[in-house]
């Protein structure tokens, strides 16, 4: 079996690089509570490269608008018509900013309506079990961002599976240090990252 | 009774006769010009109907005016009487000249029974008129047979009326106002296009009908005509209409056109850019074309201010022009960047957006691509960028040399208190603390220009021989970062890289001098090369710090030290195989096939299983759908479907385009 290979989509209108630890911290949290054989480092791929097909998951982030070019979106909308999952996270953790309103509307018109994704999805007890939902983030719980906790991820479906998952809870910031500070937490924030790598790896 | 009287009786019996000869030769045209039709055109079109009455007219009238019935007076026809009773003697034609003038002739008249003579006519007239009829309608049948057998196919079935059976399906559709479309009529349709948002009246001549639009009922109403009537709005996909009775069955596609959305082109500005100053205005311009007509159009933008974690946005509109419905429309506008109140830094993201009129199911937007204005941030065309942050390792050399110079300082102080074994000893510890100095500096010249302390430049306390002087480090810096160098060169004879070390290597190399001096003991003579190097180190320290601008340090995960060594034997749920992906194919090829195998015994069953077939094609294999939709025409008017099926297996039969080179999750090719 190939290894996973955590993947960053780069797309041509934002800043998709705002969160380069990302990646190192679900690969680290991967390799610490599953056996899936793991990619020691991420890769970043271009959105509008049949590249990203190779991929079954995508992380996209940002904080500026997100407009998909043609290609973009022609190459997205394979990848999830193939069975790929994209993990969109709002680096603004603002829900009614720029990211928020084009990031939805691009995604609305590839992948289809998002909808709330209720709290005994799948998702939730794809490896660890998050009985409450998506866990909060610091950024949320201090008050940054538009001030709100935003209790609930939204997703557009394939099928009874989730194509896109879309957060304004801003994991990018949550998760965004370097993994060997991840000693210094008494509970692991980046454990519901491994459900989402696990669920993109098994539904 | 007088003999004009009987004669005109007489007429009328042969008119009719010549009335009957007529529609037989009429039934025999209409049929002969029917096989001419099947065989030459094929399934006869409504219009096809046309040539047939006519021709049916032109050989009734022409009969009928051959047989002199047009022109058959009394006369004539006493004399066609005395023909056939030449026991008469021409009584009959006489009385008929001169009625008053011979009573006589009247009763030889009425004593002959002539009228025998016209029942025989009307009866060989009836004889003859069945039997042309009888012979028109085998050949009426035989030619609806002639296309299919000439054909020589596999299949060949009888019209309209043989499947389906007695049941008529009339639709009218009512498209949705914004459109501005007319109304249609269709009777027995095999499929019926509407715009998304039709309302679509389906009246079925059977009383008892039941109506299925995919898989959920229709409910109907009677009619005064004894039919069902149900109305629906255009579902919102192309499904199959079902209309079932005891007297046969149909399937009717119901295919919906969708109200596109409008197509909007940016034509200005053609490509993102960096402005260097927020002041001007940018023309802007694009096209916009809708299938049914655009209401109204501007351009959009966002500005984005701001970095790092910290952004704010703002909107905003120009140049909305409404356009009335037109199908096409231009747009052009001018951004002004000072009144949008950009700062360096800034983008806006700029698109052309356009609404259509469709009331019913929209409106539909179409959205142009996104161009990206960006407005350059002070500094930005420079090639190297100033952080904020430093790492001191300069202050630390500082205070150790300076501490290392005040304790030479005490050392020369106290030269003459000391004896000579303990002076040199203290001597040769500051040389030695001045050597690890030395080196910690080498160490920050080496990191600096990315080699490594440990590498072919190492060096110890013990290497003492082997330290390099500051124009052999130099030397050895400018070799490892030549690449870089010719790329930094700002044009003059010195790097950015080199200028930002010589303090530091001129203090390397004036540490190795005082470190030699300290050696042998001579701290006098070491103190000016201390000084020199403590000068150079706060040059260094004062000096501007330049970074080369980069990526994020790239973090590497020991996977097996995060599983402890590879002991962590967690396992991740099971996995659940996908399902093959021509799985749909396959089972289009299989429900293709069944439908084949049943056309010749079920023809009207496998004609549906095609039109069922082919709206679940519609939004996958539109090559097949679209030949399924011919084969299914073809059937339905009794043609040879042979090429129409074939088109339909190879479209279903269209391998699938699998990449074998890509796994489900393998390294790929994509940057770093």
């Amino acid at each position: 079996m190939s290894e996973f290979i955590f993947a960053t989509a780069q797309y041509e209108s934002g800043d998709w690089d705002s969160a380069p630890l990302v990646p190192a911290n679900v690969i680290d949290s991967v390799a610490r509570y599953t056996s899936i054989p793991v990619a020691p480092v991420g890769i970043n791929v271009s959105l509008s490269s049949d590249d990203a097909l190779r991929y079954p998951l995508l992380y996209l982030t940002g904080h500026l608008p997100v407009r998909f070019t043609q290609a973009e979106r022609q190459v997205l909308a394979r990848f999830l018509g193939r069975g790929g999952m994209l993990f969109v996270d709002d680096h603004n953790h603002d829900i009614d900013g720029a990211f928020h309103k084009t990031a939805t509307e691009e995604l609305a018109r590839v992948a289809g309506p998002l909808v709330k994704l209720p709290r005994t999805h799948g998702l939730y007890r794809a490896f660890f079990v998050f009985p409450d939902g998506p866990p909060n983030t610091s950024h949320e719980l201090n008050g940054w961002g538009d001030n709100l906790i935003h209790p609930d991820l939204l997703a557009a479906m394939h099928g009874d599976r989730i194509s896109v998952l879309y957060s304004n809870k801003d994991y990018s910031s949550e998760w965004g240090y370097h993994p060997d500070n991840k000693r210094f937490f008494s509970v692991d924030n980046t454990r519901f990252a491994v459900n989402i790598v696990v669920y993109a790896l098994t539904s | 009774m007088t003999p004009a009287h009987l004669l005109d009786r007489t007429r009328r019996a042969l008119r009719l006769a010549a009335g009957l000869y007529a529609t037989g030769a009429a039934a025999i045209s209409a049929a002969v010009i029917h096989i001419m039709i099947r065989a030459f055109v094929g399934s006869p079109p409504v219009a096809a109907t046309i040539p047939i009455v006519l021709a049916a007219a032109i050989a009734w009238w022409a009969e009928f005016r051959r047989r002199g019935a047009s022109k058959l007076t009394l006369e004539r026809c006493a004399l066609w009487v005395e023909e056939r009773v030449p026991t008469m003697q021409y009584a009959l034609v006489s009385a008929l000249a001169m009625p008053s003038t011979s009573p006589g002739l009247g009763l030889t008249v009425d004593a002959t029974r002539w009228q025998v003579v016209e029942r025989d006519a009307l009866r060989r007239a009836l004889r003859r008129t069945g039997v042309l009829l009888l012979a028109a309608a085998l050949l009426w049948v035989a030619g609806s047979r002639v296309a299919g057998e000439a054909g020589g196919g596999m299949v060949s079935r009888g019209g309209p009326g043989g499947i389906g059976g007695t049941l008529r399906v009339r639709i009218r559709v009512t498209p949705p106002a914004y459109a501005r479309l007319a109304r249609q009529a269709l009777d027995d349709p095999a499929s019926v296009r509407a715009l998304a948002g039709s309302s679509i009246e389906i009246e079925v001549s059977d009383s008892v009908a039941t109506l299925r639009i995919g898989d959920h009922s229709l409910p109907a109403q009677t009619t005064s005509s004894g039919g069902r009537l149900a109305r629906l709005v255009t579902p919102a996909r192309t499904q199959a209409l079902t209309v079932a009775s005891p007297h046969g069955s149909r399937v009717v596609v119901v295919e919906v056109i969708p109200d596109s959305v409008p197509s909007v082109t940016l034509l200005r500005p053609a490509r993102d850019s960096v402005l260097r100053a927020p002041t001007g205005s940018i023309p802007l311009g694009a096209v916009v074309h809708d299938d049914f007509g655009i209401v109204r159009a501007a351009f959009e933008y966002i500005v984005s201010s701001g970095d790092g974690e910290s952004f704010t946005f703002g909107t905003g509109s120009v140049g909305e022009r409404r356009l009335g419905g037109n199908r096409t429309g231009e747009l052009s506008a001018s951004l002004d960047l000072s009144a949008i109140q950009l700062k360096p830094g800034d983008i806006v993201h700029l698109r052309a957006v356009a609404r259509d009129g469709n009331t019913v199911t929209g409106p539909g937007i179409g959205r142009s691509e996104t161009r990206t204005l960006r407005v350059a941030r002070a500094g930005e065309y420079d090639s190297v960028a100033v952080e904020g942050a430093a790492p001191p390792e300069e202050d630390k050399s500082v205070l150790s040399q300076r501490m290392l110079i005040n304790l030479t300082e005490a050392l020369r102080g106290r030269r003459r208190a000391l004896p000579r074994d303990r002076f040199v000893a203290e001597s040769a510890r500051l040389a030695r603390d001045q050597a690890r100095l030395r080196r910690q500096v080498g160490d920050i010249v080496f990191d600096r220009l990315g080699d490594s302390p440990g590498g072919e430049h190492a060096h110890d306390e013990t290497d003492a021989d082997r330290v390099l002087t500051a124009d052999e480090l130099l030397k050895a810096a400018e070799e490892a970062t030549k690449v870089e160098s010719e790329l930094l060169d700002f044009g003059s004879d010195e790097t950015p890289v080199t200028a930002v070390n010589r303090p530091l290597l001129e203090a390397y190399n004036a540490m190795w001098d005082a470190g030699r001096e300290l050696g042998i003991a001579q701290p006098e003579r070491a103190l000016p090369h201390m000084y020199r190097a403590l000068a150079a180190i706060q040059r260094a320290r004062a000096a501007e710090r330049l970074y080369l601008r980069g990526r994020a340090p790239r973090v590497v995960v020991d996977i097996p030290r995060v599983r402890l060594q590879g002991k962590d034997k967690g396992v991740p749920s099971a996995r659940t195989p996908h399902q093959p992906a021509d799985t749909a194919q396959l089972t289009d090829r299989r429900r293709f096939a069944a439908a084949l195998a049943r056309l010749m015994a079920t023809p009207a069953s496998a004609i549906d299983s095609f039109l069922v077939l082919r709206v679940s094609l519609l939004d996958r294999n539109a090559d097949a759908a679209r030949a399924l939709a011919a084969a299914t025409d073809a059937l339905r008017a009794g043609h040879d479907a042979t090429g129409e099926l074939q088109q339909a297996r190879r479209a279903l039969d269209e391998p699938l385009v699998v990449a074998d080179s890509v796994s489900r999750w393998s390294r790929g090719s994509g940057s770093q």
